[in-house]
């Protein structure tokens, strides 16, 4: 019988944010185990083995495919995720690989949805606030609040200055014309509310 | 136009006059938090100064027990990272209030291209093996002399803490099962 991905626990697709969790654990499993590459990837094949993994996605696990992923040279195909993933389920058990941090938005959008009369989901958009801010409102399952991210730009002109980007993420519901939201400046962890009146913005394309 | 490097900016460094770089140095001391000022406004001549003058900048707290590093991230480029690591220093496992490395604060706010300068350093044996470049091989591995001294603490994200393999979690709770028995 063929090996079953889905029946395994296993994505039908990894995005950025998944591979960086499967990244990471693999890093702090490789440095546990204490040995150089190659012979952990080969640990890391023998203990899928069992599950009948076929020889074509085993083939995906050598250690070259793994250090061009770790020194960001190449982004290995699928099978080599789902490898990674697979192991990562048999050893530990770990079948969520989203952020917690999902659970923590997604409670703060239902709470901002309650204490609010007649919210509804705003529309997915890309919104140009100022020359340096823009919101984009996102699409979410929830009849009542979505999830908005902010980029904040601030310039610096002095000989080698940088450009600070500054990110938030959170929710917003929409109240008529108005568009509350909550955000959270993702470094330093600060809540900032912001009401914006949707006539009154630059839409700057559709999402 | 193209972003300069952390060799053009030290060859202009050296063209200052000592008054004038140390101008520069001082602003890390306008007040006892000033060097995140200089993080966060992007002035990188004043941090390269400041922190060349005085690398103990280099492991400064915030309110956040946030170190300059966890704030690095916002400068897309990466230089401002090269500036607070280019001298081996503990910042990379310092946690902070949220018990996150500045590795996880650059990820949770997708700011992956700096996140990936940071990750080796984080992790400097695993990184030394499959660096090529002799002279990042011998940065990795003075990060990783200090990691060792520093008695290699810990590096798993906060949020992971939990990640145990699974005879080890079912072990734990047999054990937690055997104690509440007993008791």
């Amino acid at each position: 019988m063929s090996f079953d991905a889905q029946a395994n626990g296993l994505y039908s697709h990894y995005n950025l944010e998944q591979q960086q969790v499967i990244k990471r654990l693999m890093l702090e499993d490789w440095k546990k185990s204490g040995t150089k590459l190659p012979t952990y990837m080969k640990l890391v094949a023998r203990f899928i083995m069992p599950v009948k993994v076929s020889d074509e996605w085993l083939k995906k696990l050598s250690h070259q495919t793994m250090a061009k992923m770790l020194s960001n040279a190449s982004t290995p195909r699928y099978e080599f995720w789902a490898c990674l993933h697979l192991y990562l389920i048999k050893k530990y058990q770990l079948m969520d690989l989203n952020h917690n941090q999902d659970n923590e938005f997604d409670r703060l959008g239902h709470s901002l949805a309650a204490f609010g009369k007649n919210c509804i989901k705003p529309k997915p958009s890309f919104y140009r606030l100022s020359d340096n801010e823009t919101l984009v409102i996102h699409d979410t399952d929830s009849k009542s609040f979505t999830r908005v991210a902010k980029t904040s730009i601030k310039p610096n002109a002095e000989p080698f200055g940088a450009v600070i980007e500054t990110h938030y993420q959170g929710v917003a519901t929409q109240q008529g014309d108005k568009l509350v939201t909550v955000l959270k400046d993702m470094v330093n962890g600060q809540i900032i509310n912001g009401d914006y009146m949707l006539s009154e913005l630059t839409q700057a394309q559709t999402v | 136009m193209s972003e300069p490097s952390l060799d053009e900016l030290k060859r202009y460094v050296d063209s200052l006059a000592p008054e004038q770089q140390n101008a520069h140095a001082q602003k890390a001391h306008a007040h006892d938090k000033s060097v995140f000022d200089l993080v966060k406004s992007g002035d990188r001549v004043g941090l390269y100064c400041a922190v060349k003058q005085n690398p103990t900048l280099l492991q400064q707290r915030d309110e956040n027990n946030m170190t300059p590093l966890h704030h690095a991230g916002g400068d897309k480029s990466g230089m401002t990272h090269d500036i607070l690591t280019e001298a081996p220093n503990n910042a990379p496992w310092i946690r902070d209030k949220f018990n996150r490395l500045p590795l996880d604060v650059m990820r949770e706010a997708g700011q992956h291209q700096v996140a990936n300068k940071v990750e080796p350093l984080t992790y400097p044996s695993q990184f030394k093996q499959i660096e090529d470049n002799l002279d990042k091989a011998m940065h990795l591995k003075a990060y990783e002399e200090r990691y060792r001294t520093l008695e290699r603490p810990d590096t798993m994200p906060a949020h992971m803490k939990g990640f145990k393999p699974k005879e080890m979690a079912q072990g734990f709770k047999q054990n937690q099962k055997g104690n509440e028995r007993e008791r």
